[in-house]
This record gives C-alpha cells, structure tokens and sequence, in this order.
C-alpha cells in the first residue's frame, strides 16, 4: 500500500460519501466475474494435445505488467463515474452498499495476492503445478477431463482448461472469490496470469494483469529425493544415492 | 475311625461303579481329543499366501468422490484426498507379511509361505483381500481353505489402530493392527483343532496330489473324475507308491525356490516396516491436526468484520492452510513411494538363469520343474 493508492481510496470517499445512494454498471475496469460455476458451456472442446505447454521458469516482467497505482487510479475512477451515474441505476444501487474499509481491503489484499514474482510450472498429462514464490503451490491434477472441482471445509474451488487458458476459480470464506487466468503467447515467450478478486462487501471485482517472461534458472549442483525416513537426502550431481 | 473308613469306602465304590459303567465312552473322548491334540503337535499343516488383493479404491479419503468427463459435471475431489495407489501396492505384500509372522508365532502351523503366484500343492491356502486400509482402521477380508477344497475360514476382520509398544514384544509382531492378525490365527487354529490325524493326513496327501495334477496334468487324468467340472480327485496313489516320492523330490526342488522367495519378502518386510510406519504416524498426525481446525472453524466464528482485510486474509490463510495440508500429503506419499520402490522384486539364479519379476520367475521355475517330471515319467508335455 503506497500513499498514492491511499490518496485514491480517501479521493474516492470524499466525492462518494458514505451514504451515497447512486448506482451504475460494473466498476470494474477489467470484465467482472461471473457469478455463475465457471464450468464451460457444453460445446466447450475437449481437452485434447492441443493444451499449450506452459512448464518451465517464468519471472514477471514488472515494465509490462499492470501498476499497481495505476491500477487503482482507474478502479477508483470507475467507482467515481458511477457516482455520477443517472439516479435509480445499479451502479449507484451498488454504490449505496460501499465502505471505505471494504475497498481498501480488497485493493490491499490484491496487491499482496498478486506480488508472485516468480513462477515455475511443471505440466504433464495427469495435470499441471505452479510454485509460486511467495505463496502456496497451485496443482490442477486434471487428468483427461477438462475441469476438477475440490471442496474443503475452507473453501471450493475448480480449476482446468477453459479453451486455451488455465483457470483456477476459488470460493472462499466470508464471501472472498479470486480467480487466477493463465494463458499463453502465440509465441510461447509470455505467460499471461490475470487475477480477479472479489468480495460481497465491495460490489466491485479488482482485477490485475501480470506478464511473465521465460527466463534460465541456473542448474542445481544437487539433486534431492524425498524420503519418510530421512526425510530429504540429497547428493551431487551425477553421484547416485546410497 | 473304623465307621468313617467305611463310608468313604461306599462313596468310593459308588463312583467306581459309575466310572466302569462309563469308561469305554471316557475312553472313547480321551482317545478323540488326544488324537487331535496330537494331530496338531505330531502333523502340523503349512499355509501358503499369496500377497492381497485390494479393493479398487485410489484414494485414502472415503468420503465420495464424483468424476465425469469433459462436456459433463466436474470432477469433484475433496480436499486430502490422494492417490494411494502406491502404498496400496506395498500393502499387497506387506500385509499379508504381517499376519504371515503372526501366523508362525502362534507355532501351530508347520510353514507359512508368501508366494508371488498360488501354491498348487498348498496344504491350506490363505488368500486375502484389503477392503479398507487408513492408518486408522483396517479391514480384510480373509479365506482359507485346505488342499481338499473344504473352508477352514471365511470372514472379514475390521479393527482400529492400536499403538502397543512393549520393550519385549518381537518387533516383527509389532504393528498397530496386530489384534486383527491375532484374530486371524486364532480363528485358523480353532478351525484346525477339530482335524483328526487321519484327515490332516488326507490333506497332505491331496495337496502333494493337486501340485502333480498341476505340475503333469495329463498323467494324473486317472486320479480325477473329469466328469466333473472343475475335474475332482477320485483315488488316491498308495502311501509306498514310487511316483509319489517321485513327485515328493520335486516338491522339494520347488523348495529351495521358495526358500529364495520367502529370503526376498523377509528383506521387503523388513526393510518397509520403519518407513510404512512412520507413513501410518505421520497420516494419523496429519488427520488429527486437520480435525482440530475444522473444529476450531465450526466453532468459532470469526472475529474481523466481514470484508476487513484481516478477514480476507483470515480466510485466505484458512484455505492456504487447506491446501498446503493437500501438498504435505502428497509428499509423504511421495517419500514413500521413493522409498519403498522398486516395488517388483528381482531373483537371480546363475544356475538356471531366471530373468523378470519374481512372480514371472516362479513360473518359469515351475516349467523347467514340470519338464524334468515329464521326462522322468516320459510323458509329453503339453503346450
């Protein structure tokens, strides 16, 4: 969170107030989310060979992804023009159900979301796995069906191939959905990830959009294996395990 | 003194006259239950297993899991749940370890073996089968039945973990379900005290029988009722008949086979013990740590108002948690898979030069046994 960022948010309520009462269309500057299962539709193609490769090292190219301040600029800016709305319309309806805590929190969690710096995936046919540096390890164990839906007492989520694009769809608690959208150039070099989150106490979803960019991990002089007994037991590089 | 003596004389007659009029039927039962009793000490039976089958179950979990394909309903999984298909395997032959050691300390039975395929000339065989298997509870379903066809045993054990640690127990007799295994022998042997001599003979000899009929199935055509299906043993050779030391002698070849192959399950046993322990420790830890949250979130709601960040990050966290418990799951599956591999086990033989799995072995041996037979007897093998 940056002073910038702050000034937008304190910008925004001061024009808006908080008994405002006017309603508009979606603030969202990027597509809101659907509410719906993001199940695709019946004529969605089958999975097939044709799933892009998407393995390998990436690191974010921070020149061409989404700034985070301007970024914010622009969601606020459409929460502002909703201000402005005509009267009676949804966006000023949504307008009335806003609170500065709420939009700060959601902006500040998306930001801390979104940091991910690094990336290494690892894909084969039974499904795909992406480390993340600074977070949780997202795995879609896919096999051949297009989508997998997992329920936990902390959450549901549903993650596969949506056409070309990897999607990872999670329904939390206390009304949090983050949607992470991973899709790649024509030229293989560039892994697009954009991420939405959402809250039911801001009626408008945040959506950032970070690039990736292929890069050469330098090569590890151990390699490790995993054991119950003793637990990680690594050796050098061409030296087999005893 | 005199008048005493006199009516302990009376009540002594009494019983004497009573123990006359009943001593052939007490010697009737003394003969019955000794003759049992030393059935069992003077003929013991072996048992020969086969590692276990196991329900087509792939994951630990056993809540339900709904799967569809592409252009249907999604695939749902329920969070810990993993594939267990390799530790499903190492249990095949694990588990039917563990009771084969059980089954040797009880010292009632002459041999118990574990043979990758089925023993033609078993004396009794046990088979298996693994209808549930957490490191919570177990559940098998167990059968045995002798060489004549006849079932000693023909039920399903269920129980839960039991960690038992004893500074004197047999470490090999240390497991968490050891009263399920202790079940089983005592079943087995209950069943077996009522096998006279005479029919543990019978027993012997049919199995010694059902391994030639096995072994050169066109020359013992005239012990069988083919008439029959499957064809059943009509006659036996007599005890001094020279084919049956003949096929006693190949029996015995077969043996040393098997000594090699029980030498492996030893060493598979004991080598996967300490890792397929810790594995069921480790499982237990995780589930009871995975309840305790859930509990915890059930039971309190929480304290951040709704839409605050710590709320969001309360409920990210939560799912975080969720799913790096998913990922520690999958690497103890992992590190057992990495230590219990490679899970067929290979024999060499210089002598005959046996290649392939153990069980791809054993049947290779039984040909090269079968053609010596067939040669001795100078009958044409069949293809």
């Amino acid at each position: 969170m940056n002073s910038h960022y702050l000034k937008f948010i304190a910008c925004f309520f001061f024009l808006a107030g908080n008994g405002c009462s006017s309603p508009q269309g979606s603030y969202s500057t990027s597509p809101p989310v659907s509410e719906s299962s993001p199940v695709p539709d019946k004529q969605a193609p089958p999975l097939s060979s044709s799933i892009p490769d998407m393995s390998g090292d990436w690191e974010k190219n921070y020149q061409l992804s989404d700034n985070f301040d301007s970024r914010i600029e622009l969601y606020i800016s459409d929460i502002q023009r909703s201000f402005y709305a005509p009267r009676g319309s949804e966006a000023q309806a949504a307008i009335g159900r806003l609170n500065n805590q709420s939009i700060s929190a959601l902006a500040r969690f998306t930001e801390e979301l979104t940091r991910m710096p690094i990336l290494t995936i690892t894909q084969n046919a039974g499904g795909i796995s992406i480390e993340r540096e600074l977070d949780f390890t997202l795995r879609c164990l896919h096999g051949d069906r297009q989508l997998v839906r997992t329920k936990s007492p902390f959450g549901n989520d549903v993650c596969g191939w949506d056409r070309n694009r990897l999607l990872f769809t999670m329904k939390l608690q206390g009304g949090l959905s983050i949607n992470h959208l991973f899709s790649l150039s024509a030229d293989g070099n560039m892994l697009d990830v954009t991420t939405t989150v959402s809250s039911d106490s801001v009626p408008a979803p945040m959506t950032i959009r970070n690039l990736y960019q292929r890069y050469q991990r330098p090569a590890e002089d151990f390699s490790c294996t995993l054991t119950l007994t003793r637990s990680r037991v690594c050796s050098r590089r061409g030296v087999p395990l005893k | 003194m005199l008048a005493s003596w006199s009516t302990l004389k009376m009540i002594f007659s009494k019983y004497i006259k009573i123990f006359t009029k009943l001593r052939y039927l007490i010697a009737m039962c003394l003969l019955v239950l000794g003759n049992t009793v030393l059935a069992q000490l003077a003929l013991p039976l072996s048992i020969s297993m086969q590692p276990f089958t196991a329900e087509n179950t792939k994951t630990s979990d056993t809540s339900t899991t709904s799967s569809f394909l592409r252009d249907e309903q999604p695939v749902e999984r329920i969070t810990g749940q993993i594939d267990e298909s390799s530790i499903r395997e190492a249990e095949m032959r694990y588990l039917p370890m563990a009771l084969r050691y059980q089954l040797e300390a009880s010292g009632t039975f002459a041999a118990v073996r574990l043979l990758p395929l089925t023993d033609t000339g078993a004396e009794i065989t046990l088979s298996g089968k693994i209808l549930q298997s957490t490191p919570h509870e177990l559940s098998l379903s167990i059968r045995a039945v002798d060489s004549r066809g006849f079932l000693l045993l023909d039920k399903i054990y269920s129980g839960t973990a039991q960690t038992v640690t004893s500074l004197e127990s047999n470490a090999l007799l240390d497991d968490d379900f050891a009263a399920i295994y202790r079940s089983i022998t005592q079943d087995l042997q209950q069943s077996m005290k009522s096998l006279t001599i005479t029919t543990r003979e019978t027993i012997i000899t049919q199995a010694l029988m059902n391994y030639a009929i096995a072994l050169v199935p066109q020359y013992f055509t005239q012990y069988l009722d083919t008439t029959l299906s499957p064809a059943v043993l009509v006659r036996l050779p007599a005890k001094n008949d020279p084919i049956l030391s003949r096929i006693e002698a190949i029996r015995e070849r077969e043996y040393l086979f098997i000594d090699v192959v029980d030498e492996e399950h030893r060493r598979f046993f004991n080598e996967l013990k300490p890792v397929y322990d810790l594995w069921r420790e480790y499982r237990r830890e995780q589930d009871s740590s995975v309840m305790a949250k859930v509990t915890q979130e059930q039971q309190q709601t929480s304290t951040f108002p709704r839409g605050s960040y710590y709320a969001l990050q309360e409920s990210y966290q939560n799912y975080r948690w969720s799913k790096l418990q998913d990922l520690y799951l999958d690497e103890l599956r992992e590190g057992f898979a990495n230590e219990t591999e490679p899970t067929t086990i290979e024999l060499r033989d210089s002598l005959y030069r046996l290649n392939g799995t153990m069980a791809q072995q054993y049947r290779e041996w039984r040909d090269i046994l079968a053609e010596i037979y067939a040669e001795e007897l100078g009958v044409e093998m069949l293809p």
